[in-house]
């Protein structure tokens, strides 16, 4: 887990305030400690992201909350796809084919 | 590693305005996070890395154009761990909507995989007749190249060297689609195509709108309130352009048909002060009164 600053520290192109901006719109959402926010992995990963929207592919701040909601849309059905995947995988053979079957 | 060149595909004389119109081209199309269920994508997002990394640094490039460093030298180390690497993990929940989550103990990554496996693999087996997989390339063209049109030699990953016309006006994001250039088919199936996707640098003076070409053109005080006949670019070649007398900043010419295609290419006249003390000028400013006084910044009088 890191601190902000360290965070900040991993691009040479980050100030604090943007980043700070980015929790206050919710882009990233670190845990919130007593000592300021907490940055898991996954949020460092989604700090990375954004710098990627923002500066490799010139998105615009108007633009990068619809990228991540269609973002954690797809991640969130591709999750939904994989618990049914799942599912199916675990019946019984008859009741596999019959699925499959039924969806196409 | 394969040709930086090729990989964003660029002529050896791209310029930095091609290199980056390239890259960002690219990234955006190749960036992981965006394609959670490709595994290639992280491969070939850190070759366009390496590939941009080396071209965009004016020093690493002269050294890889005379030969003294190869591509292999110059990997910057990979990157990640990527967004869609937590995708499984319980952290991933703060950014779904619900919070359902994922039990640990299922492995199916590639869901793609699953489901090929299931869906393609039904019934006939070895008799399997399929299309060949298409080929993707980028090729990077200059404004003027794609304005007018051109023909590129494109090298294919496989070794292949294809003459690829280019036609005037094309777009950028176009892709030009050459069918049968793709993989060979499988038992029998038609091979696919090759997807050349097109990158058009951004020009320093010309813009485009449609098939308009809007070019601003600086003019000194004198040609806009005299008027002039001045030379000005048009992406043919230089024509002569007539400057009315009083014309102002922001003035719009129209030269007709030296747009792309059917189009027009606009000018834009920015009227430029002369640089530096000019005492006769300033004096005669001083006694003007002019014949039709107004106010510019009428529009703005109320905050």
């Amino acid at each position: 887990m890191m601190q902000l600053t360290a965070v900040v520290a991993l691009f040479d192109d980050l100030g604090e305030p943007e980043l700070i901006g980015w929790v206050e719109r919710g882009w990233v959402r670190p845990e919130e400690a007593a000592a300021g926010p907490l940055f898991h992995d996954v949020d460092v990963a989604r700090v990375r992201l954004i710098h990627d929207l923002r500066t490799v592919m010139r998105i615009d701040d108007e633009t990068i909350p619809v990228v991540l909601s269609l973002l954690d849309q797809v991640y969130e059905l591709r999750a939904g796809l994989r618990a049914v995947l799942r599912a199916v995988e675990a019946q019984p053979e008859p009741v596999r084919k019959a699925i499959l079957t039924a969806i196409g | 590693m394969r040709d930086p060149y090729e990989i964003l595909g660029l002529k050896r004389d791209a310029d930095e305005a091609a290199i980056k119109a390239a890259y960002r081209k690219l990234a955006k199309r190749h960036h992981p996070d965006l394609h959670p269920g490709d595994k290639k994508a992280a491969e070939r997002f850190s070759e366009l890395n390496n590939a941009n990394d080396l071209l965009s640094d004016p020093e690493k490039r002269a050294r890889f154009d005379r030969g003294e460093i190869d591509a292999e030298g110059h990997e910057v180390p990979p990157r990640g761990p990527f967004y869609r690497d937590f995708q499984q993990g319980p952290e991933y929940e703060r950014y779904g909507t619900a919070h359902g989550g994922e039990s640990a103990g299922f492995t199916e990554d590639d869901i793609a995989a699953f489901l090929a496996r299931h869906f393609n693999a039904r019934g006939e087996g070895a008799n399997m007749r399929m299309p060949g997989g298409d080929l993707r390339y980028a090729l990077t063209l200059g404004f003027l190249e794609a304005a007018t049109g051109t023909s590129r030699r494109v090298m294919l990953p496989d070794g292949r060297a294809l003459d690829v016309k280019i036609p005037a006006g094309i777009e950028d994001g176009h892709i030009i689609r050459l069918k049968g250039q793709g993989r060979p088919g499988i038992g029998g199936g038609p091979p696919g195509a090759a997807l050349i996707e097109v990158t058009v640098a951004p020009h320093p003076f010309f813009r485009r709108v449609g098939d308009d070409v809007i070019v601003d053109l600086p003019v000194t005080l004198q040609e806009a309130v005299l008027g002039a006949s001045v030379s000005a670019p048009t992406i043919k070649g230089r024509v002569k352009l007539t400057i009315p007398p009083g014309s102002g900043d922001g003035t719009r010419l129209r030269l007709r048909g030296r747009g792309i295609r059917q189009g027009h290419q606009y000018v834009e006249l920015k009227v430029a002060v002369p640089p530096g003390d000019e005492p006769a000028l300033a004096d005669f400013l001083r006694g003007w009164t002019p014949a039709h006084p107004f106010n510019p910044r009428a529009g703005m009088e109320e905050p």
